[in-house]
């Protein structure tokens, strides 16, 4: 008896510390450090009036909160928001998809084709804008040149003039920026299919159109979810493409909350009403990331 | 004849997906009056460096050029090694609070920078670090560890843990078997991580935006918006400029391919 308490005794009192979390310490400091301050300074400065044009900060309780929330132009923006999630993401994995599925054969100069289209996630965010701007330009862009020469239009179209000409503009260049990264997220899947399944589905006589409904999209469902889910996450997050290309206009109608809340910070230099945008704002990209990690992350990636 | 058909497929939707990036070289070797002929023409009258020549004058878009490269390149490099200790760790030690602790650092890449802001304007400020290469630097560390940290997960779950096992018998320490067996055995991973790693920083644009004032603390992508103004833009260094910013990541992208895709696929199965 004596003997096997003795045995059961740990060798060490003190709970120890995995190696795990000291290999880790580095980058959780560094990246701790840059997000609890902004994030705390953000709630904290919602629930005040601060503003550049105030001298002294008084605190205001969820004055800021309630007032977005009766703001019609708010909701309105947050529809954007996510009209355009929407609209660019499914772009995105329509285009992800088809290249993975012409790519996924090996042969043919496919490392090749792989390589080159992955240009477009090289290519800087601001660079994709102002090709935008430069391609969709009424009078000297290329596209109404197509449109145009083709005969699919009589008269120039003005994109930036109109709500949905301008996202269409918007949707097409970011989908180009992304697609490839799509792409390699299916690419990697498509190859983690067994060919068995294929094969005992061609042998049960499946035609060519059943094996992929049947076998490749099923297969393909947990790696659609993640890689939806990661561009949601980005295209809520998006700045730069929006703000170089139509700075939100015309009209506000192609603003998203990341360009709302900049110009109440940098135009409005309402920082009270900024922060408590930006406290929504965050909240809602943080249901989608526990999403992600949720029911996105089966695939892993 | 399906792999004819599979060929033509792939060139058609390869010309269509670089269409841009072709119009764009197009466009660079224009003479200023031919951005503004109407019906566009689409080749170049005549292929001039013009354009190359006169961005290469100036000495902001060259310092600017400098900046990007100095940052991007240095922010990659630290961002990659603490980045691998924190994905060996992760993906080598079963520990209480283990997803916790890949959620907060992963999450990070999620969140707004927007919303980051005002909040590292008044911290840099108190450091004495406002408008200065150092502030930039240090403000793309949060941004640039979690994208690392996310493709080094999946590259060292790759790597057999076998080889480890045996040097941690023989006394080898944990720090040690990374070092001499785990990463020898990943160099060109290393160096996808490294690339993906200096795109996403070479790439970023409002931070620098917001927190640089002075001209000399430029980077590139804050540069070429300097060439947009209210009545005019110089379509013609914005093109040049563009390419000359593009063109040298493609390169290696198009070389690392194969590893970009290894790095979503190591995790079909969930470990």
């Amino acid at each position: 008896m004596i003997g096997a308490a003795a045995a059961s005794i740990p060798r060490r009192r003190w709970p120890r510390v995995s190696p795990g979390v000291l290999f880790a310490l580095p980058a959780l400091f560094l990246v701790m450090a840059f997000a609890v301050y902004p994030l705390v300074y953000n709630l904290y400065v919602s629930l005040t009036d601060a503003s550049a044009f105030r001298q002294i900060t008084s605190f205001v309780g969820v004055h800021n909160y309630r007032q977005l929330v009766s703001n019609p132009v708010f909701w309105k923006i947050t529809g954007q928001t996510a009209l355009w999630a929407l609209l660019t993401v499914s772009l995105q994995m329509v285009g992800g998809l088809v290249a993975a599925l012409l790519f996924a054969r090996p042969g043919l100069g496919r490392g090749f084709f792989v390589g080159v289209t992955l240009s477009s996630w090289a290519t800087s965010y601001v660079v994709v804008a102002i090709l935008g701007r430069w391609m969709f330009d009424s009078r000297l862009g290329v596209v109404n040149d197509l449109l145009l020469r083709s005969g699919a239009v009589g008269d120039p179209v003005n994109w930036f003039s109109s709500q949905g000409t301008a996202f269409f503009a918007l949707v097409v260049m970011n989908a180009w920026k992304y697609f490839p990264f799509v792409m390699l997220m299916y690419l990697a899947a498509l190859q983690g299919i067994p060919v068995e399944l294929y094969e005992s589905a061609q042998i049960d006589g499946a035609s060519f159109l059943r094996r992929f409904t049947d076998v490749t999209l099923p297969m393909l469902a947990p790696v659609t979810a993640a890689a939806a889910f990661l561009t949601t996450i980005w295209a809520f997050n998006a700045f730069t493409i929006i703000w170089v290309m139509t700075a939100g206009g015309p009209l506000r109608s192609t603003e998203t909350l990341p360009i709302a809340i900049y110009r109440l910070s940098f135009s409005a230099f309402n920082y009270g009403s900024a922060a408590a945008a930006s406290v929504v704002l965050f909240a809602m990209v943080l249901i989608l990331a526990v999403a992600y990690f949720r029911y996105g992350n089966r695939a892993d990636v | 004849m399906g792999a004819t058909l599979l060929l033509v497929g792939r060139i058609v939707f390869l010309i269509v997906t670089m269409f841009p990036f072709i119009w764009m070289i197009l466009t660079s070797f224009k003479r200023l009056d031919e951005f503004f002929t109407f019906p566009i023409r689409w080749l170049p009258s005549e292929w001039r460096w013009s354009n190359y020549a006169n961005i290469f004058a100036e000495p902001l878009f060259l310092r600017s050029a400098m900046n990007s490269l100095l940052i991007a390149s240095t922010v990659a490099l630290f961002a990659v090694v603490v980045a691998v200790l924190a994905a060996y760790g992760i993906d080598r030690f079963r520990f209480r609070g283990n997803a916790a602790l890949l959620f907060t650092i992963f999450g990070f890449q999620f969140f707004p920078i927007v919303v980051f802001l005002i909040p590292y304007f008044i911290v840099l400020t108190r450091l004495g670090l406002s408008d200065s290469l150092g502030g930039l630097w240090l403000a793309y560390l949060p941004m640039a560890i979690p994208l690392a940290v996310w493709m080094l997960r999946s590259f060292i779950r790759q790597v057999s843990r076998s080889l480890e096992e045996a040097a941690l018998i023989d006394g080898c320490t944990h720090l040690g078997a990374l070092l001499r067996i785990t990463l020898p055995a990943m160099r060109p991973q290393l160096i996808a991580a490294y690339v993906l790693v200096f795109v996403s920083v070479w790439d970023e644009y409002i931070i620098a935006s917001v927190l640089t004032t002075s001209p000399v603390n430029r980077l590139l992508p804050v540069h070429l918006t300097f060439y947009m103004r209210e009545m005019t833009t110089d379509w013609g260094s914005l093109m040049a400029a563009s390419v000359v910013m593009t063109l040298p990541l493609i390169i290696p992208f198009i070389f690392l391919a194969r590893f970009f895709q290894t790095g979503f696929s190591a995790g079909s199965v969930k470990g």
